[in-house]
Formats: structure tokens, sequence, C-alpha cells
């Protein structure tokens, strides 16, 4: 499993890596990604999406019908734009067995449930098993309990999501569409994976190991990884890419493209 | 030839007459053994209120039923259908409508139930919901018991149930292998038509599934298919209001925008070029409305297709917040497979669909999108849309008077804009010449019709719905095999003139002023044609029809 196999779309540029859209300016990126939302039906997928492209929340309920797609470009920092194109699929049950016609060249899927539903986080397990099976096998996913600001009404416990995600390597978060809460986070940090698992992939094949807290949270698996505690942002190890981020600190963008550079050059010494 | 107006007797009778066909198994065509007012017959005044009582057959009486064995089970079933038939009675509901379930509360239980004018049910052969117009599936499951039974029964005889009267009731059976459909109606609406939108219904569920949930109920007869129909009851309810306002419904042929034949042409060409690049069906709509449609090679589209597809579009308000690829099956065209469309709204009435055969096209038939809407915004076709909606269609009011007048155009009748009420004011009681209220067109040829605008005085919606259910009456009427193919009908009633005229090439349905001259009124109905003959490039979709079945 090497980048190719990885994001088999890539050529046509699909996914996530600085491509050659550069338009003269030296730091100039364009990013996309693609990104499939997967879960219950009245879980809030729609909403999510909403609040982020659109930032609006519509509290009728719409439900969707086969698949939407929508894109939503954001700009970093540092001038690089990262596009997403975000399949917003249909909960409902018949259009289940069409689902890999929308997560098939995903590069991140978002797994949704509704905190106030066990029912829906079942749903959500039966996505992500669905997904190991199915899937591609370097798909980054998000474990998503949404409707949050339900709290009073809440049914499935933090820590269970929690729990669920590390086991199965997936990055977890809870967010409410009503009120934006961890709405962009939730879009900001699998992108984040889905960026450097490209890269991370690489690594590893040239180098020993990955940062443990990475390698976890994006899914990516390796045999007996090399743990690393650290404090800094980034870091470079002779034995290994280590990176570390707190992604909740403004300015972090940059400070992962830098990494990204930095470990570039690095790979291209090696 | 001339018939007389149709009296309908109210009738008086709580009798349950059971019309079954004569050929076993049969589930497509009903053959009608006698007329309606037979059917009603015999009127004994029978305690438990339905026919086969006593003597277990009925047709010693009206000759026209077919004998139904006397059988105490089903006697049984018959009177707990017949108790809850009765207690539905004749509610009149004004409200303009909402989509979407109303009325989940209710059950058969529910006085505010029973008094619905039309019920509609899905439910399986095992007699498991699957969908009702008013009230939960799932609360009706003893009411879906009982229906299913009496079908079950008449089909173990080998035959099928068609019609139930009782009292001013009717109830209608339509048999699809597992699925039946069952309506309820007070409507007096004739049996045809009550059948015609039973057949959409069950369209529009395999628009939505497809034939394919045939092999659910062989795995498991007690299969629930509710779960897979969740989401769409909008859809439902939306087709089973436009049985009340939309003449494609019993005509099966559709209508298009008024535009300009070079506006049309343009949309046209450029869809032609999507076609071309392997779409199977390229349609831009308004609304319920054509503006243009091509095919692929020798695929055609049958107008209750679009009917359906239009309907399940509209419907899903999803469809409207983005671009969407869903997967849809065309009944008419195969209704054991999905097609896959793609749905854009350009604007909040425009919309493209466009319909393929290849599960990963979506990203081409987004280009295909984004050349269309360039085109489209280029040669003015959304904005000439935008401005045929607010013009209307045909007005009787500007119905050329003198016949040879030929420079006839849609836009003649330009509306003072300032205040177009005091416009509709002022036609108040006289609509078009010689009492011309209304009329609808269908080219037999090209499988279109085309309706006037409403004006007064048949202007309120429960006025129009009236409108639409007598034309309807007379398209059975016409097509009545049993009777023969009429040409052309007059009748005069309190409310209107109806005036019908069939030929080879089209129909027309026009309505007159009660008090309409009949020699007027043909005179009239004649320079109607010649209108639409004169400004036929504008309201209709010409040249290489891909409706050729
Ligand atoms: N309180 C609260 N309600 C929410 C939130 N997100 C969504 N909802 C509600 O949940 C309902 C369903 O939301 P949708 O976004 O349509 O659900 P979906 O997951 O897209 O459903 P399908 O399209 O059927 O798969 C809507 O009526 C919203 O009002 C949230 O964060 N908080
Ligand atoms: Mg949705």
């Amino acid at each position: 499993m090497g980048c190719g196999s990885s994001f088999p779309d890539r050529e046509s540029g699909q996914l996530g890596r600085p491509n050659s859209e550069n338009g003269g300016g030296q730091d100039a990126k364009n990013l996309r990604v693609k990104l499939v939302l997967l879960g219950d039906s009245g879980v809030g997928k729609s909403c999510i999406v909403l609040r982020f492209v659109r930032g609006q929340f519509d509290p009728t309920s719409k439900v969707t019908v086969g698949a939407s797609f929508l894109s939503q470009t954001i700009a970093l920092q540092d001038s690089t734009t990262v596009k997403f194109e975000i399949w917003d699929t249909a909960g409902q049950e018949r259009y289940a067995a069409l689902a890999p016609l929308y997560y098939r060249g995903a590069s991140v899927a978002v797994i949704v449930y509704d905190i106030t539903s066990p029912e829906s986080f079942s749903k959500a397990q039966y996505w992500v098993k669905e997904l190991q099976k199915h899937g591609s096998p370097d798909i980054v996913m998000a474990l998503v309990g949404n409707k949050a600001d339900l709290h009073e009404k809440r049914e499935v416990a933090v820590q269970d999501g929690m729990d669920y995600s590390e086991k199965n390597g997936m990055f977890f978060i809870e967010t409410s569409a009503k009120t934006a809460d961890n709405i962009n986070e939730l879009f900001e940090v699998p992108l984040i994976f889905a960026f450097f698992s490209d890269w991370l992939q690489i690594a590893m094949r040239v180098l020993e190991g990955v940062c443990t807290d990475v390698r976890r949270r994006s899914g990516l698996k390796h045999p007996d990884p090399m743990e690393y505690d650290m404090g800094g942002t980034t870091m470079l190890g002779l034995d290994g890419t280590m990176l570390m981020f707190d992604l909740k600190l403004d300015g972090n963008w940059k400070l992962m493209i830098d990494a990204i550079q930095e470990m570039q050059i690095f790979l291209q010494l090696v | 030839m001339a018939s007389s107006q149709s009296d309908e007797p109210a009738p008086e009778e709580r009798e349950i007459d059971i019309t079954t066909s004569t050929e076993p198994g049969s589930d497509v065509l009903w053959v009608r053994t006698g007329s309606e007012q037979e059917m009603d017959l015999p009127s004994s005044p029978s305690s438990s209120g339905y026919a086969g009582e006593g003597g277990g057959s009925t047709s010693a009486t009206t000759g026209s039923l077919i004998e139904i064995e006397h059988d105490e089970e089903v006697e049984q079933e018959q009177m707990r259908i017949q108790n809850q038939i009765d207690e539905i009675s004749i509610s009149d509901s004004n409200t303009s409508w909402i989509p979407g379930k109303r009325h989940q509360d209710e059950d058969d239980g529910s006085i505010s139930w029973r008094k619905r004018k039309k019920h509609f049910f899905i439910l399986s052969n095992s007699g498991k919901p699957i969908y009702s117009r008013y009230g939960d599936e799932h609360k009706l499951a003893g009411f879906s018991a009982t229906l299913q039974a009496i079908v079950s029964f008449v089909e173990n005889g080998g035959d099928s149930v068609k019609l139930v009267r009782a009292g001013k009731h009717q109830v209608v059976f339509l048999v699809k292998g597992p699925i039946y459909l069952v309506c309820i109606s007070s409507t007096e609406e004739p049996y045809e038509s009550l059948r015609g939108q039973l057949e959409l219904i069950y369209g529009q569920m395999l628009v939505i599934l497809t034939k394919s949930i045939n092999k659910c109920f062989e795995k498991n007869p007690k299969f629930d298919m509710t779960p897979l129909l969740g989401g769409t009851d909008t859809v439902f309810s939306s087709l089973i209001h436009s049985f009340s306002w939309n003449p494609a419904t019993f005509l099966h042929a559709y209508t298009c925008l008024p535009l300009s034949y070079a506006t049309r042409q343009a949309a046209g060409a450029v869809l032609q070029d999507t076609a071309d690049s392997g779409v199977l069906f390229a349609t831009l709509m308004c609304r319920h409305k054509v503006i243009s449609l091509v095919g692929a090679q020798k695929a055609s589209l049958h107008p209750d297709d679009m009917l359906l597809l239009a309907n399940f579009v509209m419907s899903s308000e999803s469809f409207r917040t983005s671009e969407s690829f869903s997967p849809v099956c065309l009944p008419r065209y195969n209704p054991s497979a999905f097609l896959y469309a793609y749905i854009h709204y350009f604007d909040a009435d425009t919309y493209l669909m466009l319909l393929t055969t290849n599960s990963d096209a979506f990203y081409h038939l987004k280009d295909c999108r984004l050349r269309i809407e360039t085109v489209l915004l280029k040669s003015n076709v959304l904005s000439e849309v935008q401005r045929s909606l607010l013009d209307g269609g045909m007005h009787v009011e500007d119905l050329p008077t003198i016949p040879q007048y030929r420079t006839s155009h849609l836009g003649q009748h330009t509306l003072p804009s300032d205040s177009p009420e005091s416009f509709k004011e002022a036609n108040h009681d006289i609509g078009g010449p010689a009492g011309l209220w209304h009329f609808i067109y269908r080219s037999i040829y090209l499988d279109q019709y085309v309706s006037s605008e409403f004006s007064s005085p048949i202007s309120t919606r429960q006025q129009q719905k009236k409108l639409y259910r007598a034309y309807q009456k007379l398209f059975t009427s016409m097509h009545d095999k049993g009777i023969g193919p009429h040409r052309t009908q007059f009748r005069r009633d309190e409310n209107y003139v109806l005036l019908c005229w069939v030929t080879q090439d089209f129909e027309l349905y026009a309505a007159f002023d009660p008090l309409a001259d009949k020699a007027l009124a043909i005179k009239t109905c004649n320079r109607v044609c010649q209108w639409i003959k004169d400004v036929e490039n504008e309201i209709f979709l010409l040249g290489a029809s891909p409706f050729s079945w």
C-alpha cells in the first residue's frame, strides 16, 4: 500500500496534496478533499454540511434523497485553499446499498450519530464496520456525535463515543449544527489527517515509525510504532516523523504546511 | 351526437357489491359488466348490509355481478369493512394544500379519520400496512388486515376484487403481485379514474423502490416494507393532491411551458448535446411543465413516467438545497431497474434532470449541467421561463374573435401591469367568448396537452377541482370501451355546459357557462382548435418526439 493506492484519484486532482495549480504565487496551493457523510436518517448530516458550507441552520427537516453534492473552499492563512467536495448521503434505509457509490474514492468519511439516539449510535458502528470491510483502507474516518446542544436529552455518553473511536482508530468530536459548535473543527481535523496521511504513508515507507498519536487518530496502521512524548508543534526525528499540533490553536495550519514542506525536503534528502 | 347529462343518483343503498373480473387472475383489465346504476342494485333492505347475504348470490337480480360464494368468514370480514366504511362520511376540506402527511395521530378509530373523503392505502398481501394517506400506517394494522382478507378471499376463488360499493362509497382494489392498493372514496369519481390513480400510486412506489421489492416478499411474506419508504410521505401526498388539480393524471399526456419557438429550440439543442454524450434522458422542467426534453436514440419517456418523476423531484425538498444524484426507476421504461438521476435547480422553479444508466456518471453529468447552464443563461432561456410563468399560458379571454385571424400570439393578452386584479374583476361573469370558461386540448400524436389558464368564474381552488372532476368523468366516458368511442359529447348541467370533441389527432374538452348556446359553443370550439394550431409552436414541444412507443 503506497501513496498510489491510497489516493487513486490523485492523478485527476482529487485529493489532498498540494497540486500544481500554483497560479504564479509561491505559496498558493490548492488542495481538494473528497468527504462523505454517513449515518442514520435524521441525525443531522445535512444540517452539519449546510452549517459548514452556508453558515445556516434550518430546523425544518428535509430528508435527503440519494445524495447531495456540495462543495466549499476555505482559504488558509498562507493562501493555500482547500476545496471540500462533500457527499451528503441519505440515511434512509433504502439507500444503504448505494453507499459505496458515494464513499468510493472519498478520502474522509464522517460518520454521524445523534447523541440523543442510541439506535443512531449503533447505526454509526454499522457504518464503521462497513467502511473497514469495503472502504478504501486509507480512508480517514471521523465519528461525530451531533446535536450536542440537546445535552438534557443525551443518551449516548461522550465516553462511549470516545472509546469506540479510539478502538477503531478514528477521530472523534461532538458537534451541534444548531449552535455551530465544533462544526469548523470537524472539517479541519479530518482534513489534516487526510492531508497528512498521504505524507505519512511516504514517511512510513522510508522511515521507521510515526508519532503514535497521529497514527492512531488518522487511522493509519504501522507495526511496532515508536512512541514519542513531545511538547512542540512539529518535529522531525532521525528515526521517524513526528507531528504534534493543537487543533484548537489558530495558526496551526501554517505550522502544518511548514511541517509538510520540511518533511518534503527531508524525504528528498533521504 | 349528444349524450344526455349524466345524473348519478346518490345511492341510498348500503349494499356491498363486489364486481370481479371475469378473467381469473387478470389484474390488468377490468371487464365492465354493467353500468354503475346496475351495480348499485338491488336495494334489498338487508339488515346486515352487504350483498350476497341470505342467498349467497346477487347475480339473479343484477346479472352484472359475479357471484360470490356464501361464506361466513368473508361475511364477517365484509361486515367489518362495511362498518368502518359506514362511518366514513363526507366532509369538505377547503383549506389550501400543504405537502406532507397530516393527521398522523389519526387511526381507524377516530371520527376525523372516518370522515375523510378519499382514503388511499397500500398493503402487502399478508395484510401488513405499507402506506396510508391519513393516519399512521402502523395504527391501521387492523384495518389493513380487513382489506387484505377481502382481497385474498376473492383471489382464492380465482377472481380478483375490483370494486366494492357501499352506499356513497366506492372501494377500489388494485392487486400488483404481493402488493395491494386500495382507494376508499366518496368523491363520485368514476371507477376507471380511481383505478388509474391507484396505478399511478403504484408507479410512484416503483419510482422509489423498483419492482425488485417483490423479491423481499418472496423471501418473507411478512416482510415489513414501511422502513423502505421512510421519508416519502410527501411524495405520495403530493401525487394524491395532484389527482385533483393536474389533468396529466388522467390524460396521460404532459404539458409544456409556453415559450417562443426559438427559446425552446435553444434549450433543446443544448440538451441534445448531452444526450449525445451518453445521457439517456435530459429534461428541463419548470414546475410540472416541460421546457424541453430529449432522449437518447430509441429511448422514449412515457408521459406517466414524466409525471411521476416530476412529482418525485418537486415533492422532495432536499433537491432544492443542492445538486443531487439519486437512483430513480421509470416504471414504464423499465420497472425492474434503477436509473441514476442528476438533479439541479437553476432557480426556485426551473430544474434539470439528467438520467443515465451509469452509476458513475455524476461528475460527467455535473459538467453537462455547467455547459447547459452557460447556454441557458447566454440565450436568456431562464429569464424567458420566468416571464412565461408570470404571463401564464392561453387565456380564454384572448381567443381570437375572427377565425381567420392568423397572427395570434400568446403574448397578446398582456395584463395591465398596474393592477391585474381589476382586470380580472372586469371580466367577471364573462370568461371568453360565447361563455367559454376553460378548455383542455390534448394532442394525441404529441402526447401533450395544453390547458387554458383559469379565470373567473372558475377562480377558486374548489371550483377548479370540481371542473377537473367533470373533465375526468367526461374523459372516462369518452374512452369507455363498453359504450364505444364517442366523437362528440355535449352535456349541460347546473354548473357548466361541457363539450368534448375527439378526433384521430386531438381531444378537446371545453367548459362553458351553463346557459351557453350550443351552436355557438361548437363554433367556439372550432376557433379554439384553430387558435391552438396558430400557436402550436409556442405551446408544444414539436419535432423529433421522443414519445414513440
Ligand atoms: N437540536 C438540534 N437539532 C438538530 C441538529 N442537527 C440537526 N438537527 C435536526 O435534526 C433533523 C434532521 O436533520 P437532517 O440534517 O435533515 O438529518 P440527516 O442526517 O441529513 O437525515 P437524512 O437526510 O434523512 O439522512 C432536522 O430537523 C434538524 O432540525 C443539532 O445540532 N441540534
Ligand atoms: Mg440529509
